[in-house]
């Protein structure tokens, strides 16, 4: 009964019921899988740089600088819903992965650390390219279509009562800032609170928390940072317009 | 030259069915029909279910044998689709979810290496013990253990055909020889780890 198995078989393969699929199919496939896997990979490191980018642009990059109160906005506002969309293409990544030998044959927690690593390099070095300042600059004139909705509204997105920008003007009862977003404020700072404020010059970055009060910001906390001059487009122009 | 009377490896004998000489897969049936039949039985009751799933197996070979490369095993490479629709039909036959994920495969392990010379004497008497009481383990136990005791395939060559980390199947093999340790206790028996 057994020996049928392979009677039937050999049958339904000569009268060509059984047909094999060519290597091209093979090779087309995996060729197509793994131009997926590259393009996914590529537009992980995409969304990470640019969350990188917006945490720059709002501000929240710093916030560690000025302690645990710093800390608890930069929780709070930290662009959340681009890390889990990136942790669920990470896992997407993985899975289809998960196909080829030298990945499974490894725990998947070493190669999803792989994975994250790779993606945190790759996120810095496009980070360190103008790539994201160019189309956010683009984005901001509406020259950039399709991604530029985007840009506009996760580029750069405000956190209540902290300011960012390269100060523009010098002037008694403080200074006057420009922000990525082409914002000028008046920040109110007096050399008693903030015995630094001598040491400002124009074109310096700060980072300010305080409240916003008619285009004028009661400075609290702030510092003089060193920023990817790139973010501002006013520093592009060459000079920083009043 | 009569297929039936080939002395070639799987692997070449494959590479000929690739070149378009169908009738060599005859040989590659013919070797492998009683062990993709026992294995099969390991996770199927239903004899003619069995004979359906096997067949099948062989049917995906043929079809697919063009992905195969001849540079390896031939035989992980079968029982990789043999696994593959066992899966599938105790998916369809239990009606239940059986995960995609297991948390074995996500961290790394020490513990089992594969099995040298020295310990092959303990491997065949492994093989008598997987045989009476394998159908007690879960069929993540259940199923390296029957490969490696039973098809003796290598860890590297079960990983493949269960698509697992090696030190998986290391650990799940550990785990398996603990749990058969405790059936055989309990059932009055005793053998030595």
């Amino acid at each position: 009964m057994e020996n049928n198995i392979e009677k039937q078989l050999i049958e339904k393969i000569k009268s060509g019921d059984i047909k094999m699929k060519s290597r091209a199919y093979f090779v087309g496939r995996l060729v197509l899988l793994g131009l997926f896997l590259v393009s996914l990979f590529l537009f992980i490191i995409y969304l990470a740089s640019f969350t990188i980018f917006s945490l720059r642009t709002s501000g929240a990059w710093f916030l560690p600088e000025f302690g645990f109160a710093g800390l608890r906005i930069l929780l709070g506002s930290f662009p959340w819903v681009l890390v889990l969309l990136s942790a669920v293409l990470i896992f997407l990544l993985e899975f289809f992965a998960e196909h080829f030998a030298f990945v499974y044959r490894r725990p998947m927690m070493v190669s999803l650390c792989g994975v994250i690593v790779a993606v945190l390099i790759g996120s810095f070095l496009v980070g360190a390219t103008p790539l994201h300042a160019m189309l956010f600059a683009s984005a901001q004139d509406s020259r950039l279509p399709v991604l530029g909705d985007f840009y506009n509204r996760y580029g750069a997105p405000p956190i209540k009562n902290l300011y960012h920008g390269l100060v523009s003007e010098l002037d008694e009862d403080g200074f006057k800032i420009k922000t990525p977003t082409e914002k000028t404020f008046s920040v109110l700072a007096n050399q008693k609170d903030f015995p630094s404020l001598k040491n400002i010059k124009e074109g310096d970055a700060m980072i300010i928390m305080g409240e916003l009060q008619e285009h004028q910001i009661r400075a609290r906390i702030m510092k003089k940072i060193k920023e990817d001059r790139r973010i501002f487009k006013s520093h592009k122009k060459g000079s920083l317009m009043k | 030259m009569d297929p039936k009377d080939s002395q070639q490896e799987d692997e070449q004998i494959a590479g000929l069915v690739q070149s378009g000489k169908s009738e060599f897969f005859g040989i590659l049936i013919n070797r492998y029909q009683d062990k993709i039949t026992r294995y099969a039985r390991k996770f199927l009751s239903d004899a003619d279910q069995t004979k359906d799933i096997v067949q099948e197996v062989f049917i995906k070979a043929y079809v697919n044998i063009q992905s195969f490369d001849t540079k390896r095993k031939f035989s992980p490479w079968l029982y990789r689709i043999a696994h593959n629709e066992f899966v599938n039909t105790l998916r369809k036959n239990q009606n239940r979810f059986l995960p995609i994920f297991n948390l074995d495969t996500f961290f790394p392990h020490y513990a089992s290496k594969d099995i040298g010379i020295s310990e092959q004497l303990e491997r065949k008497e492994m093989k008598e013990l997987v045989e009476v009481c394998v159908n007690k383990l879960e069929v993540k136990y259940k199923e390296p253990i029957i490969l490696y005791y039973i098809e003796e395939l290598s860890y590297k060559e079960i990983a493949d055909v269960m698509a697992i980390p090696v030190s998986t199947v290391g650990i799940r093999i550990k785990r398996a020889k603990d749990m058969m340790q405790e059936i055989f206790k309990q059932e009055g028996f005793q053998y030595g780890k």
